[in-house]
C-alpha cells in the first residue's frame, strides 16, 4: 500500500509547495486569467458573430456548437495543469539544465512534470464549466448518474489524447533542440478540434480521426450526449485511443530521454 | 574494494558541420555533412571506495562526458562500466538511489521552494529515515551553518549559497558515491576555499567516495589525493598528487602587462628570456588575448624573482600578477615528457 | 547605421539555425489555412454565395492573408523584453550607445525576413497556385508595400507597450495572449470586420489594430480604389503610427526608471 502511495503523496507534497511559493505573484495570477479569459472567450465570441449571418453550421447549431467547444476547453485543462511543464523542455534541454531530472531515483518524466502545475488553468476549467452548463441546459440534455460517468470517462480519455500528443510534439527537442514550433502546431490543433469534423473533406476527416486523432478530443465524445441515435462505433474508441497513445507518448519520451546527449552546457 | 570499475570506456558524438555566414546558414537546412567527436576516447580507471579522486583537463577535454557516463545520463559507444555493482545507464533508477551528484551551476533543487522543503521532499523521494534524517540535518550544523539560508527559497541565494545547498543535499540520503562536476565554476575565492572544506570535511566523515572534475589546479590540489588528468578525451595522468605536485606545484605564472610593448617583439623578449635564464626547456612566453604577457616559470630551476627584474629593467611594467600553473601548461608540459 | 544592420542579420541568422523548428513554423500556418478554408466553405455552404457582401473567396482569402502578416509579425518583441528584465540582460543593453527602441526594432525586422520565408512565402504559395484567387493584382500589390511597412510599425509598436509594461509585472504571459487575442479579434483577422455587429464596427473603427490587417488588406483585393480613399487609408494608418511612437517614448521615460531606480 505504502508503494501504492509512494507517487501521489510525492506529487501532492513538490506540487501544495510549488502552489504556496507561486501565491506571490497574485498580479500574475490575475493578469494571466484575464488573458485566459479573452482567449477563451475570443472562440465564444466568433461562434456568436458567425452565428449572427447563418443559423446551422454543416447541420450543427448555435448551441451544440457551444457544448463541442466547451467539451473541447474541459479536455485540454489537464494537459495545462499537470504537463505545463512541457513548454519549457526545449529551454532545458538547449541550456543543458534537463541533465538533473536524470538523478533522481524517480520516473522522469513524473519528476519532470511534477515541478510546474499550472494554477492558471483553473481559470480555464471554470470557463468551460459555465459553458458547457450553459450549453446543456440550452440544449435540455437531462443528466443521469450512467450518463455523468460516461462524460467523465470521455472526458479522461479526450485529456489523455491531448496530453500525449502534446508529450510526443514536445520530445521532438531530444533531436532537434527546439521543439515550441511543433508544440504550437499541436496546440493548435487541440484548438481546432471544436470544429465538427464534419466541416472537412473525406481526406481531412480520416487525417483528423486516425493521424492526428483530434476528432476524438472533442467533437465524437460529444455526439454521445448531442445526438445519441446518429454516434458511431468510432466514438467507442476514444478511451482506447486515449491509452494507446499515451504508451506510444511514453516510448517516445523515454526513447528522447535515453538519446540525449546531454550537450549544450 | 574497488567501487568504480571502468574499462576501455569511448564515447563519441555525431555532429553537424555548421557552415560560416549568411548563406551558410541556409545550406545548413538542408545540409547532412556530420562529423565523429571523440569526446571519449579509450579510458581506464578504477576507483577505492572513500577515496577523493580529481578529473583535471582543460575545457572540453571529455571529464563532463565522462562524468556523464558515470552517472547514468548518457550510454558508453563501447566500453565497460560499473559502479557500486550496477551498470549506470541501464539500472538508472536503481542506481541513483546511492549516488548523489552536483553539477557545477545548475542547482538540483526546487527554484521556487525554499531550501528546507526541497530537503524535505529528499527525504520522501529517498524514503530516507526519520533519524538518518535528524542526524545528517544536525550534522550539516555542526559543521556549516547554513540554517539563515533555509527559509529561502532556491532562486533568490546566490550562487555560492546555491552550491552549498547543492553540496549539503546531495550527501542526504548517505549516498556511496557522489560526483561533482565543476563544484567550483564562477566562485570567488572565499566561497570557492568554503565549498572545498565542506567537500572534504564531509567526505572525512562520511567515507563517501568522490569524483569531482574542475578545470582548475588549485581546486583539485586543495581536495584531492588522486589525480587524473585528462586531455583530448584520453587519460594522460593518474596518480599521486603530490608528485604532481612536487614537479608543477613549483610553477608559477608570472603574468605582466608592458607599455607600449609591440606585438613583433615578443619574440625578441622571448629569445633574451631564453639567452638569459638558460633552462631544460626555454621558458614559454607568450601573449594573451587580453594584452597581458605571461611567462611559465619552473622554480626550482629560476628564480621568478630574478625574471621579473630583468623584465622591469628593460621595459616600463604597468601592472603585474603571479598565479599558479594553468591546466593548459600543464597537459603542453606534459606532452613534452615532464611527468614520465 | 552598420550596427543595426548588424542586429537584423544576426536576429535572423539566430533564428534559423534550428531547421526542424523552420519546417515546422510554415506547417502550421499552412494547415490554418485548410482549417479555415473548411470552416468558411462550411459557413458559405448554407447561404445564397454572399455573407455581409462579401464572397467566399474574398473572405477566404482575407483571412488566409491576414493569418499570415500576424505570423509575419510575431517577432516576440514583448516576449524578448520581458526575458531581458527577469533576467537582468537589459542593463547590458542600456549601456551601448544605442537606442533600445531601435534595437528593438531591428531584432524584430530580422524576425521579419525569418518569418517571410519561412510563414509568409508558403502560404502565399499556397493561396495562389491551390486556391487560386484570381483578385490579387500587380498593381494592387505594388500599393499594399507602403501600407504594409507601416502596419509592421504599429504592430511593433504594440508589442513594444507590452514589452515595457512586462517591467512592471512579472511574467509576460498574461498579457502577451490578452494583446494576442484582442489584436487578432478586433483587427479583423479572425473573422472580417464586416461580419462584426453595426456597434463594435463602429468602436473597432476607433481603434488602431484595424490599421494591422484591415486598411492592407482592403487596398489589396479591392478592385477599384480611389487615389483620395488610398490617401485616407495612409493618413489613418501615419496618424496611428505616429501616437503610437509617440507614447512610447513617453512610456519608456517612465517605464525605464523601474530599471535605473529599482536596480532591475
Amino acid at each position: 500500500m505504502k508503494r501504492f502511495l509512494y507517487y501521489p503523496r510525492l506529487y501532492t507534497l513538490i506540487v501544495s509547495q510549488y502552489i504556496k511559493a507561486r501565491m506571490q505573484y497574485r498580479a500574475d495570477f490575475f493578469i494571466s486569467s484575464i488573458g485566459i479569459l479573452l482567449e477563451s472567450g475570443a472562440g465564444f465570441f466568433s461562434l456568436w458573430v458567425i452565428f449572427h449571418s447563418i443559423s446551422k453550421l454543416v447541420g450543427w447549431s448555435y448551441n451544440e456548437l457551444i457544448f463541442i467547444y466547451a467539451f473541447s476547453l474541459l479536455a485540454i485543462t489537464p494537459s495545462q495543469l499537470f504537463f505545463d511543464n512541457i513548454w519549457h523542455l526545449s529551454s532545458h534541454i538547449r541550456q543543458g539544465t534537463f541533465i538533473k531530472y536524470y538523478f533522481r531515483p524517480l520516473n522522469m518524466m513524473f519528476y519532470y512534470m511534477s515541478e510546474v502545475f499550472d494554477i492558471k488553468g483553473f481559470t480555464k476549467l471554470a470557463l468551460g464549466i459555465a459553458a458547457f452548463i450553459y450549453a446543456s441546459f440550452k440544449l435540455g440534455i437531462t443528466w443521469t448518474f450512467p450518463k455523468f460517468i460516461l462524460l467523465l470517462t470521455l472526458l479522461f480519455s479526450s485529456s489523455l489524447i491531448m496530453i500525449s500528443l502534446m508529450i510526443m510534439a514536445s520530445s521532438t527537442c531530444f533531436w532537434t533542440g527546439e521543439a515550441s514550433s511543433v508544440l504550437i502546431f499541436v496546440f493548435k490543433f487541440g484548438e481546432y478540434s471544436k470544429y465538427p469534423i464534419t466541416i472537412f473533406n473525406s481526406f481531412f476527416k480520416l487525417l483528423f480521426t486516425y493521424i492526428i486523432p483530434i476528432g476524438f478530443v472533442a467533437f465524437y465524445p460529444s455526439k454521445f450526449f448531442l445526438r445519441p441515435t446518429e454516434t458511431n462505433i468510432l466514438a467507442y474508441l476514444s478511451p482506447v485511443a486515449g491509452i494507446l497513445l499515451f504508451v506510444l507518448a511514453y516510448l517516445v519520451w523515454k526513447k528522447g530521454v535515453n538519446s540525449w546527449t546531454g550537450t549544450g552546457s | 574494494m574497488n567501487i568504480v570499475k571502468i574499462e576501455s570506456l569511448s564515447k563519441h558524438f555525431k555532429i553537424l558541420k555548421r557552415s560560416e555566414g549568411f548563406i551558410g546558414a541556409f545550406k545548413d537546412l538542408f545540409s547532412r555533412d556530420y562529423k565523429i567527436i571523440k569526446a571519449v576516447d579509450n579510458i581506464s580507471f578504477k576507483v577505492q571506495e572513500g577515496e577523493i579522486i580529481g578529473f583535471l583537463g582543460p575545457n572540453g577535454a571529455g571529464k563532463s562526458t565522462t562524468i556523464k557516463m558515470m552517472s547514468g545520463v548518457l550510454e558508453p559507444t563501447s566500453g565497460s562500466i560499473f559502479i557500486n555493482g550496477y551498470i549506470p545507464y541501464k539500472d538508472r533508477k536503481k542506481y541513483v538511489k546511492n549516488i548523489g551528484v552536483v553539477f557545477g551551476q545548475r542547482t538540483q533543487l526546487w527554484w521556487e521552494i525554499p531550501v528546507i522543503e526541497s530537503f524535505k521532499i529528499l527525504k520522501e523521494i529517498y524514503k530516507i529515515e526519520p533519524h538518518i534524517y535528524n542526524e545528517n540535518m544536525k550534522l550539516f550544523n555542526e559543521l556549516f551553518n547554513l540554517k539563515a539560508l533555509y527559509p529561502i527559497p532556491v532562486r533568490k541565494l546566490s550562487l555560492g549559497q546555491r552550491m552549498l545547498c547543492d553540496i549539503v543535499a546531495s550527501f542526504l540520503h548517505n549516498p556511496k558515491i557522489i560526483f561533482f562536476d565543476e563544484p567550483t565554476i564562477g566562485l570567488d575565492v572565499s566561497v570557492k576555499n568554503k565549498v572545498q572544506t565542506l567537500i572534504k570535511d564531509l567526505n572525512k566523515v562520511k567515507k563517501t567516495t568522490i569524483i569531482l572534475t574542475s578545470h582548475d589546479t588549485g581546486s583539485v590540489e586543495a581536495l584531492c589525493r588522486r589525480l587524473i588528468l585528462i586531455d583530448k578525451g584520453s587519460i594522460i595522468y593518474d596518480g599521486d598528487i603530490l608528485k604532481f605536485n612536487r614537479i608543477f606545484g613549483a610553477y608559477r605564472t608570472l603574468k605582466v602587462e608592458l607599455e607600449q610593448f609591440e606585438g613583433s617583439s615578443i619574440e625578441v623578449l622571448s629569445k633574451t628570456i631564453g639567452e638569459k635564464f638558460p633552462c631544460k626547456l626555454p621558458i614559454p612566453v607568450r601573449k594573451d588575448d587580453d594584452g597581458w604577457i605571461s611567462l611559465t616559470i619552473n622554480q626550482d630551476e629560476v628564480k621568478l624573482q630574478d625574471v621579473l627584474n630583468y623584465i622591469m629593467k628593460e621595459y616600463p611594467i604597468k601592472d603585474l600578477k603571479i598565479e599558479e600553473i594553468e591546466t593548459e601548461d600543464v597537459v603542453r608540459k606534459i606532452y613534452e615528457g615532464e611527468l614520465v | 547605421m552598420k550596427k543595426y544592420l548588424m542586429i537584423i542579420r544576426n536576429s535572423f541568422m539566430s533564428s534559423i539555425i534550428y531547421r526542424f523548428h523552420f519546417f515546422f513554423t510554415s506547417l502550421s500556418n499552412v494547415f490554418y489555412i485548410i482549417i479555415i478554408y473548411f470552416l468558411w466553405r462550411a459557413i458559405y455552404k448554407g447561404s445564397g454565395g454572399s455573407i455581409n457582401g462579401m464572397t467566399f473567396n474574398q473572405t477566404f482569402i482575407y483571412l488566409a492573408l491576414a493569418i499570415s502578416i500576424f505570423c509575419l509579425f510575431k517577432t516576440w518583441t514583448d516576449w524578448g523584453m520581458s526575458y531581458q528584465i527577469i533576467n537582468g540582460i537589459i542593463v547590458m543593453n542600456l549601456i551601448k550607445p544605442m537606442d533600445i527602441q531601435l534595437l528593438e526594432m531591428c531584432n524584430a525586422i530580422g524576425f521579419v525576413f525569418y518569418n517571410f520565408i519561412t510563414v509568409t512565402l508558403p502560404a502565399l504559395f499556397i493561396i495562389i497556385f491551390i486556391f487560386q484567387p484570381g483578385v490579387i493584382t500587380v498593381s494592387n500589390l505594388m500599393l499594399f508595400l507602403l501600407p504594409m511597412v507601416l502596419a509592421f510599425f504599429i504592430s511593433f509598436n504594440i508589442d513594444y507597450i507590452i514589452g515595457l509594461t512586462s517591467f512592471y509585472t512579472e511574467s509576460i504571459w498574461g498579457i502577451s495572449i490578452a494583446k494576442d487575442t484582442i489584436v487578432l479579434l478586433l483587427s479583423g483577422a479572425l473573422i472580417p470586420i464586416n461580419f462584426f455587429p453595426e456597434i463594435l464596427r463602429k468602436i473597432v473603427g476607433f481603434l488602431p489594430f484595424q490599421a494591422i490587417y484591415h486598411i492592407p488588406l482592403t487596398i489589396l483585393i479591392s478592385k477599384d480604389m480611389s487615389i483620395y480613399e488610398y490617401l485616407k487609408f495612409l493618413g489613418i494608418q501615419l496618424s496611428w503610427a505616429i501616437a503610437l511612437y509617440a507614447l512610447n517614448r513617453f512610456y519608456y521615460s517612465r517605464a525605464i526608471k523601474v530599471v535605473t531606480v529599482n536596480g532591475g
